[in-house]
C-alpha cells in the first residue's frame, strides 16, 4: 500500500516536471499572456517544492501515517489539476486570433470604463454550457470557444469584468448593504420565533449565508455590468431567461437557495440600475418585454421568495453599488458615448438593436464591426 | 455570470484548514513514532517549533469544534463552510465518544504530554471528514457554471 503512494507521489512530480518544461518552451508574443504564464510555472515550481518534502521526509514508507498522506495527496493533485486546468491548458491553448482578440478588446474596454486594473487574462478555454466565468485568483476570464466571431454575449463581460472590479473595490460597492441585509433578517428571525413559525428559520439562515457569500456579490457584478454597458446587459440577461424558464428557474423554484440570485431578482436591479444611468426609456421598452415573457413563461414562484428577497435589499444594493461606481469613477455607459469614440459597450448596444429589427441581416453586419474591433492595435 | 470566484474562496479557505489540521497531526504522529521507535530518528524528523505549531493549531481547532457542539451557538463560516460544519455535526453524533476523546487530547496538549493511537484514530476520522467535503467543494469548482 504504502509502495504505492510513495509512486503517485513520484508519478505526480515527474508529470509537474515535464508540465512545467512545455511551458517554458513557449514563445508568447502578448505581454498579458507572458505574465500568465510566468504566474503558472511558478504555481507549478511551489506545488513541486512541496511534494518533494514529503517524498523525503520518509513518512510516505510508515503504515501510522497512510490516511494522512492519502489526504495530502489527495490536495496536491487538486491543486495540480486546478493548475492544469485554469492556467496550463489556457496557455496551452492561447491564440492571437482569439485570445489576442479578446485582449485588445478588454484593453480598449478598460481605458473606455476608466478601470485603472491591468488587462486579465482572457482565454477562450469555456464552451455554451460553462459560458462565461472570472477566476480572481488567477486574474482571469474565460468565455466560450469560438467567442471572437460573435457580439451578442458580449455584454456578459462586463459582468466579469465586475468580479474583477468587485475583489478590489468590495467596500466601496456593497457599502452598508450587508448591514441592512443582517438587521432585516433578524427582524425576520424575531417574527418567525414569535410566530412559531420554525421552518422559516432554517430558511432565514440560508438566506443570510447566501446573501453575504454569493448573492451581494452576483448581484453587485450585473449592477456594474449594467452601469458599464447598458441596456445590452438587460438583454443578455433576457437570452439567459429564455432558457431558465424552460426548466421553470425564474424564480429559482426548489432551488431557490443557490449561488446565483434568481433571475427575476437580478432583472429587477437591472432594471432599477438602467434608471440611475438615464436609460429610463429602454428601461421602459425591457420591462414591457419582460413582464409579457413573465405571463407567457408562467413559472412559479416559491411561497417565501418576497420574504428572502424584499424590494428594500434589492433597493439597497442598487442604490449602494451606482454610489460605489460614481466614487470608484468607474464611466458609466452613457459618458462613455459622449466622452469616447465609438465605445465597445455601443457596438453591443447596436448588436442588440439590430438583431431585434434585422435578424436575417444581423450575421453580416456582425461580421463587419467585429472586423474593426479585429484591426485594433495593441496599446501597451 | 460565473460564481467560480465564490467557490473558489471557499474552497480555499478548506483547503488550508484541512491542509492545516492534517500537517499537524502528521507532525503529531512523528513524535509518537519516535518516542516509540527512536530508531526511526534515521529518516524521520520532526524540530521543537514544528511540534509547538502543531500543538498550537490543534488546540484551536479544537476549541472551534466545542463551540459548535454548543447549542444556539452562531458558528465562524469564515473558518469552515456551513456544509463542512454540518457534516461535522453529524460525525459528533453519529460517534458520541470522540467528543471525550477530543477533550482528552486537549488535556495532553495543553499538558505537552504525547498523544495515544486511539487519540489519533479520532483526529484522523476528523480530518477525513474535512477532506471529504474539500474533494467536493473541488468538484464542484471544476464544473462550475455561468
Amino acid at each position: 500500500m504504502n509502495q504505492l503512494i510513495k509512486g503517485l507521489y513520484i508519478d505526480l512530480f515527474n508529470r509537474l516536471g515535464k508540465m512545467t518544461l512545455d511551458l517554458e518552451r513557449l514563445s508568447m508574443t502578448s505581454p498579458v499572456a507572458a505574465g500568465f504564464q510566468k504566474t503558472a510555472v511558478l504555481s507549478m515550481y511551489e506545488l513541486k517544492k512541496k511534494i518533494a518534502i514529503v517524498i523525503k521526509s520518509g513518512i510516505l514508507s510508515e503504515e501510522l501515517f497512510t490516511r494522512n498522506v492519502i489526504i495530502s495527496y489527495n490536495s496536491f493533485n487538486n491543486e495540480f489539476i486546478d493548475i492544469e486546468l485554469f492556467l496550463f491548458l489556457p496557455i496551452i491553448k492561447h491564440s492571437l486570433e482569439a485570445e489576442g482578440y479578446f485582449e485588445k478588446v478588454v484593453q480598449k474596454i478598460y481605458n473606455e470604463i476608466q478601470c485603472t486594473q491591468s488587462v486579465p487574462f482572457i482565454s477562450t478555454i469555456s464552451n455554451s454550457e460553462s459560458y462565461y466565468w472570472a477566476y480572481s485568483k488567477y486574474k482571469m476570464i474565460a468565455l466560450p470557444q469560438g467567442e471572437e466571431k460573435y457580439l451578442l454575449n458580449l455584454g456578459d463581460l462586463y459582468h466579469e469584468i465586475g468580479h474583477l472590479i468587485y475583489v478590489q473595490s468590495e467596500q466601496f460597492l456593497v457599502d452598508d448593504h450587508l448591514k441592512k441585509m443582517t438587521l432585516y433578517f433578524n427582524e425576520q428571525r424575531a417574527a418567525a420565533k414569535w410566530r412559531k413559525k420554525k421552518q422559516y428559520l432554517e430558511r432565514i439562515q440560508d438566506a443570510v449565508d447566501y446573501w453575504e457569500y454569493n448573492w451581494s456579490e452576483e448581484l453587485a457584478c450585473d449592477l456594474i455590468a449594467i452601469y458599464l454597458v447598458g441596456p445590452a446587459y438587460a438583454w443578455s440577461h433576457m437570452k439567459i431567461c429564455t432558457t431558465s424558464s424552460g426548466v421553470n428557474e425564474i424564480f429559482s423554484f426548489r432551488k431557490m437557495i443557490k449561488e446565483h440570485p434568481p433571475d427575476e431578482v437580478r432583472m429587477r436591479a437591472i432594471l432599477q440600475m438602467l434608471g440611475l444611468i438615464n436609460q429610463k426609456e429602454e428601461a421602459d421598452k425591457i420591462r414591457e418585454i419582460w413582464e409579457k415573457f413573465l405571463g407567457v413563461t408562467q413559472n412559479t414562484k416559491p411561497d417565501d421568495y418576497d420574504l428572502i428577497f424584499p424590494q428594500e435589499l434589492i433597493d439597497s444594493i442598487v442604490q449602494n453599488v451606482f454610489d460605489g461606481c460614481t466614487n470608484i469613477t468607474l464611466r458609466s455607459y452613457p459618458d462613455q458615448v459622449k466622452k469616447t469614440t465609438k465605445p465597445v459597450s455601443e457596438v453591443i448596444n447596436e448588436a442588440w438593436s439590430k438583431i431585434r429589427d434585422d435578424p436575417e441581416g444581423f450575421s453580416q453586419w456582425e461580421e463587419g464591426k467585429i472586423a474593426n474591433l479585429q484591426s485594433l492595435s495593441f496599446l501597451y | 455570470m460565473s460564481e467560480i470566484g465564490i467557490i473558489s474562496k471557499q474552497y480555499g479557505a478548506l483547503v488550508t484548514k484541512t491542509d492545516k489540521i492534517n500537517d499537524s497531526v502528521i507532525v503529531l504522529k512523528k513524535q509518537f513514532l519516535l518516542r516509540s521507535n527512536p530508531e526511526k530518528s534515521k529518516t524521520i524528523v520532526v524540530s521543537d517549533k514544528e511540534l509547538e505549531g502543531a500543538k498550537n493549531d490543534m488546540l484551536i481547532f479544537i476549541d472551534y469544534l466545542k463551540e459548535l457542539q454548543k447549542v444556539n451557538h452562531e458558528p465562524d463560516f469564515g473558518i469552515l463552510p456551513g456544509k463542512t460544519i454540518l457534516e461535522l455535526k453529524k460525525l459528533f453524533d453519529r460517534k458520541p465518544g470522540i467528543d471525550k476523546t477530543l477533550h482528552k487530547i486537549r488535556g495532553k496538549l495543553k499538558k505537552d504530554k504525547f498523544l495515544e493511537k486511539e487519540q489519533f484514530d479520532a483526529l484522523d476520522e476528523i480530518v477525513a471528514v474535512l477532506d471529504n467535503e474539500r474533494s467536493m467543494l473541488f468538484k464542484k469548482l471544476r464544473t462550475a457554471r455561468g
